[in-house]
């Protein structure tokens, strides 16, 4: 049996496309408070990590903020844009 | 002019003036209305910013990801209007429109007054800095920073 599982895991890894990220894009109009508040709300960051998320996006102009499947960050951005936020996804080496 | 404040009830409150409710209802409706009525995607600037393009690296995935995503985003941006208008049309206290919130009524006023600012950043055409352009209508810019003020208040009463 443990064989079987490895063998799962093994096929999971291998068969995995290329990841995808999602971005979230610096604006002129959503506050910094605000935009901390929508990363510890929606992705249950703690506040240390939202808001360092957050400078990134004020400084570098776009932060990535989830790797994953190609489904599961259209499900973010779309959940992104619902807080208003300036958000796309993209393969990782976009 | 009061902001949101957290109560010993840990919900967040604020008082609006029957003058102040009254324009963030009339700001609102409008909200709701421009999603409502909205035209195809690129004819409006504050609505290509309230439904935003998901993919910026392909014009047909990001085609694509509108055709299943743009419906319910914007029934789900007029549905958070229309709970803010019902917050604010509750009878008044002492000629005071008090909002009380805590939960989903606190998610949809925080969506909604981001919304409002796009819409009005759009319109003003704020720079990419942040900063106004000098022909800026000062009334529009009062209400955008006005709502800017209750929007930080907000967050912070939640913390």
């Amino acid at each position: 049996m443990a064989q079987t599982d490895e063998l799962t895991d093994l096929n999971a890894t291998v068969l995995l496309d290329q990841p995808w990220v999602t971005l979230v894009w610096d604006d002129p109009v959503n506050l910094m408070s605000y935009v901390t508040w929508v990363f510890r709300d929606y992705f249950g960051f703690a506040r240390e990590e939202a808001t360092r998320l957050m400078l990134l996006v004020h400084h570098e102009g776009r932060a990535t903020v989830a790797t994953g499947g190609r489904e599961e960050m259209e499900r973010h951005v779309v959940a992104l844009h619902g807080y208003g936020l300036s958000a796309s996804l993209q393969k990782e080496d976009g | 002019m009061n902001g949101f404040a957290q109560s010993s009830a840990g919900t967040s409150t604020a008082s609006f003036s029957a003058e102040e409710a009254r324009i963030l209802s009339d700001l609102v409706g409008q909200l709701a209305d421009l999603i409502e009525r909205r035209g195809a995607p690129g004819a409006d600037p504050a609505l290509d910013r309230l439904l935003p393009a998901g993919y910026r690296d392909s014009e047909q995935d990001a085609a694509e990801f509108r055709r299943f995503t743009e419906s319910d985003l914007a029934d789900a941006k007029v549905r958070n209007a229309r709970a803010v208008l019902l917050d604010l049309s509750r009878p008044a206290r002492n000629r005071k429109q008090v909002v009380e919130l805590d939960g989903e009524g606190l998610g949809a006023w925080l969506r909604t007054l981001t919304d409002l600012r796009l819409t009005l950043g759009a319109r003003l055409a704020v720079e990419r800095d942040g900063t106004m352009p000098s022909d800026a209508d000062p009334m529009t810019v009062a209400i955008y920073e006005w709502l800017g003020f209750l929007q930080e208040t907000l967050v912070e009463s939640t913390s």
